[in-house]
Formats: C-alpha cells, sequence, structure tokens
C-alpha cells in the first residue's frame, strides 16, 4: 500500500505492506537507523519515535497506521537545531548517563514527547523515573539517566 | 531483512458509518478491529507466521471517538481515547484517582500513547489493568451496528477468556462511566507484578466505596483481575460488608467469600495460591482503612 509521511520534515510517499513495522520503515527503508530494535515486544523502549508529536514504541505501529503521520526520529531532533536536545546532550554528557548508548536513543525521544508538559513544572525523582518505565538499559546505568533527567528539568526551568 | 508480512489484509474505512457498513457486509469474515494495535503486532512477528486475521484498521475514525468528556450522567470515553487520554483529563483523574493510579501503572508511557481503553476491553485479557477499574465504577459499554447502538455492562460485556458479547458486525463507540460514586470517600488500585510498571498483572484490585466515621462501610464495590477467566466483582464480598464494619467476624466472612467465589489459576506468573492470598490481602487493605477520604 502507498502511505504519506512527514518524516524529519520531509514529505515522503512509500509503498510498504500494510503490517510492516514502523521500525523496519525507518531502519531498512530510509536509513534512519537511531532507533533501535531492542526487544520487539514494547518493553525496552529502544526504538522509540516521536508520532505526531508522541513518544511511542515503533516496534508496535503498523504501516498502516502511520499513514499521514508525522513521524520524528532522533536524526530529526539531531539535524533540526533543536534546543531541547542540546540541553538533554548536555546533561546527559555532564552525568555520564550514556554507556553503550543502545537505550539513549529512545529516552532522549521519550524526554523530547514529554517535554512541553514538563517544562512547566519540575516533576519530581519518582515522576521521572516513572517516565522511564518503559525503557530497559542493559548497561543498567539508571541512577546516571535519571540524574541527567532532572539535571536537564532544572535547567529547563531556569528562565 | 524483517519480515514484511505482504499478504496480510488490512481495510481501513474513513469514517464510523462506512466501517459498521462494510462489517455488516462481511460479518463472516472475521475481521478484527486494530484500534491502538499495542497488542496487534507482536504475536505475528514473534510467532513468525503469516497472519490470516483481516484488519479493520480504525486509525481514520480517530476525530469521531478519541475523545473523554463529562456529560450530565456521567463521564464518557469514546472508543478511540488512549490511556494517555484518559490520564490528561483532569477533571476524571479528580473525580475518579482510581483512573489515574491504574493509568500510572498501565504498560509504559509510549505503549500508553497508543493502547485505547475499549481496545483494553475488547481485548478481553484477564489481567487487563483498566479493566477492575471500570468494574468498580460500574461503567457500560456502548456499541454499534450498521442498523443501531446497544448498551451492555461492563459485567456482562465479557462471556469468557477472551470473548466478548460483541456481535462480527459490532464495533465498542465508547465506555460510559455514569455518576454513581460522587460521594464515595475512599478507593484504591492495586497491581501485583515485577516491575511497578510495563509488567502484565499476577493480579489487580480495584474498589470504591463510602466509610462514615464510625467505620461502617456503604456503596463498596470491589473488583479483580487475572482470579478467574474474566475480570470480575466480589459481588458477595461487597454484600457482607454493606452497612457493616469491617471487623473480625466480617474480615473471616469476606475471606470464606473470596476463597468461594474467586477461580484463579496457576500459570508461569504465579500460582492459585498466591493470588488468592494477595488477592485477600488486598481486599481486607481497602475495608481496613480507618480514615475517610482516602484514595490512593
Amino acid at each position: 500500500m502507498k502511505i504519506q509521511m512527514n518524516v524529519n520534515g520531509q514529505e515522503r510517499i512509500l509503498d510498504v505492506p500494510p503490517l510492516r513495522r514502523l521500525i523496519d520503515i525507518l531502519r531498512e527503508d530510509m536509513g534512519l537507523v537511531a532507533a533501535k530494535i531492542g526487544c520487539g515486544e514494547g518493553e525496552c523502549g529502544a526504538c522509540n519515535v516521536l508520532v505526531d508529536g508522541e513518544a511511542v514504541s515503533a516496534c508496535l505501529i503498523p504501516a498502516v497506521q502511520i499513514d499521514g503521520c508525522r513521524i520524528v526520529t532522533l536524526e530529526g531532533l539531531a539535524t533540526s537545531n533543536d534546543d531541547a536536545l542540546a540541553a538533554l546532550h548536555g546533561a546527559f554528557l555532564e552525568h555520564d548517563a550514556s554507556q553503550c548508548g543502545a537505550c539513549i536513543p529512545g529516552i532522549v525521544m521519550t524526554c523530547r514527547g514529554m517535554f512541553d508538559d514538563l517544562r512547566n513544572r519540575r516533576p519530581s525523582e519518582a515522576e521521572v523515573r516513572g517516565l522511564l518505565a518503559g525503557h530497559l538499559c542493559r548497561c543498567t546505568g539508571y541512577e546516571a539517566i535519571v540524574r541527567g533527567i532532572l539535571k536537564w528539568l532544572e535547567m529547563k526551568s531556569e528562565p | 531483512m524483517s519480515r514484511t508480512f505482504a499478504d496480510a489484509k488490512v481495510h481501513t474505512p474513513a469514517n464510523l458509518e462506512e466501517a459498521l457498513d462494510f462489517l455488516a457486509n462481511h460479518a463472516n469474515e472475521g475481521w478484527k478491529p486494530l484500534a491502538g494495535g499495542t497488542d496487534a503486532l507482536v504475536p505475528i512477528y514473534r510467532d513468525g507466521a503469516e497472519p490470516t486475521t483481516p484488519w479493520l484498521n480504525l486509525q481514520k475514525l480517530r476525530p469521531e471517538l478519541r475523545f473523554v468528556r463529562r456529560t450530565s450522567n456521567g463521564f464518557e470515553i469514546g472508543a478511540l481515547a488512549t490511556i494517555s487520554d484518559l490520564m490528561a483529563n483532569r477533571d476524571l483523574c479528580e473525580t475518579y484517582p482510581i483512573v489515574r493510579q491504574c493509568c500510572q501503572h498501565f504498560a509504559s508511557p509510549a505503549i500508553r500513547h497508543r493502547a485505547t481503553v475499549a481496545g483494553n476491553l475488547a481485548n478481553a485479557s484477564p489481567a487487563s489493568d483498566i479493566a477492575p477499574v471500570l468494574l468498580a465504577l460500574e461503567a457500560e459499554i456502548e456499541s454499534a451496528n450498521h442498523a443501531g447502538r446497544r448498551f451492555v455492562t461492563l459485567d456482562a460485556f465479557w462471556t469468557g477468556y477472551k470473548a466478548t458479547v460483541l456481535a462480527p458486525d459490532e464495533l465498542i463507540v465508547s465506555v460510559r462511566i455514569p455518576h454513581r460514586d460522587l460521594a464515595a470517600n475512599a478507593s484504591m488500585f492495586r497491581k501485583v507484578a515485577p516491575r511497578a510498571s510495563n509488567s502484565i498483572a499476577l493480579l489487580n484490585c480495584a474498589a470504591i466505596g463510602t466509610r462514615d466515621s464510625a467505620g461502617t462501610w456503604t456503596n463498596v464495590r470491589i473488583a479483580l483481575g487475572c482470579m478467574g477467566p474474566v475480570p470480575m466483582r466480589a459481588r458477595k464480598v461487597e454484600s457482607a460488608v454493606e452497612d457493616h464494619r469491617f471487623d473480625d467476624t466480617c474480615r473471616e466472612e469476606a475471606k470464606a467469600l473470596l476463597q468461594s467465589t474467586l477461580r484463579p489459576i496457576t500459570d508461569y506468573r504465579a500460582t492459585a495460591e498466591y493470588r488468592m492470598l494477595a488477592a485477600t490481602n488486598l481486599v481486607s487493605a481497602f475495608l481496613d482503612r480507618t480514615a475517610g477520604n482516602w484514595h490512593s
């Protein structure tokens, strides 16, 4: 089937089977490999991307459900001079939040998707841990990731 | 190159009317509604078999069916409202705190953005997290076919494991929560699972009721998941505690009633014995509460 979507700001029309997974379309058909295939079952969050502004697991979404949608991957954030991404990048560097890096693109997309909700208030550490509920870090580096996100939110709540 | 399942059959109607007409004309072909889809692809890709189920993709019905709103009779949750949409509705979450408590433990934020309330109910899993909450709130399902609409109470909606009263030509249109519990001063949602989120429940429990200053309970409703083939109300326990204080006699009676009415199974997640013990403890924990205005 033909689907039309906007990927990282560019209009694309693809001819794909209706149940092809969004993650396979991004990685194999479009060469956008920041999102990773971890579990393929919605457990690990490594494939998270933004669909119409919301972080979702791309391994669970069939092609037929992204027709007409706006997709943003980490590559799209990286090339769009996204201030929120730059700040998160800095906070993660400062706290050594990224180890092997497999989980980080998904976590970044989850954070970015929640940014508008989070920017006007200071969520608790428990809330940040709740935000990470769908992410598995195979290096088990959660403490540094949580510290990095808290630092990021502190930076964003400054005027 | 990953699998593509090129022969999969999917139809995408443009609106609800078109969807219902399509189902009326293809009622015996096994078309299955695809709402949030979070439980649809995993079995296909994990098992690797060419999918035989034809899918009716409801994505284009979102403008019609993705809403959560208050009406004069209660709350109305459109069939394509997501779990995130429930959490974003402050009015609903402040009126019934168990809704937010449940949603916070429902899968992960990314899945909550896609998974729909109606899809979770139609999936008819005994482990659904939202089911006990909506059972305790006495929700009703509004469904439609090409000829009209009907209502069925949620506790009559499931007919067995993974089975519902929905006919092949029928779709859920909305889930209604009646204004019945506005005076309730106690409620609870608990999920027993290996992780706080993104786990499938070993069992879960939702309860709501009113407890006066003397400790007497009224309007108690208790619902449990994973304690039988479908999520279920503990009606005998509700009757036993109505107009009673939860004293030692009442506690023993409730325990006996749970043991005679619940039908948990042993599977790879938990044993039947564990589930029964935990369910009894959760129900007691709710009824033991000594202060009013406690929602947690």
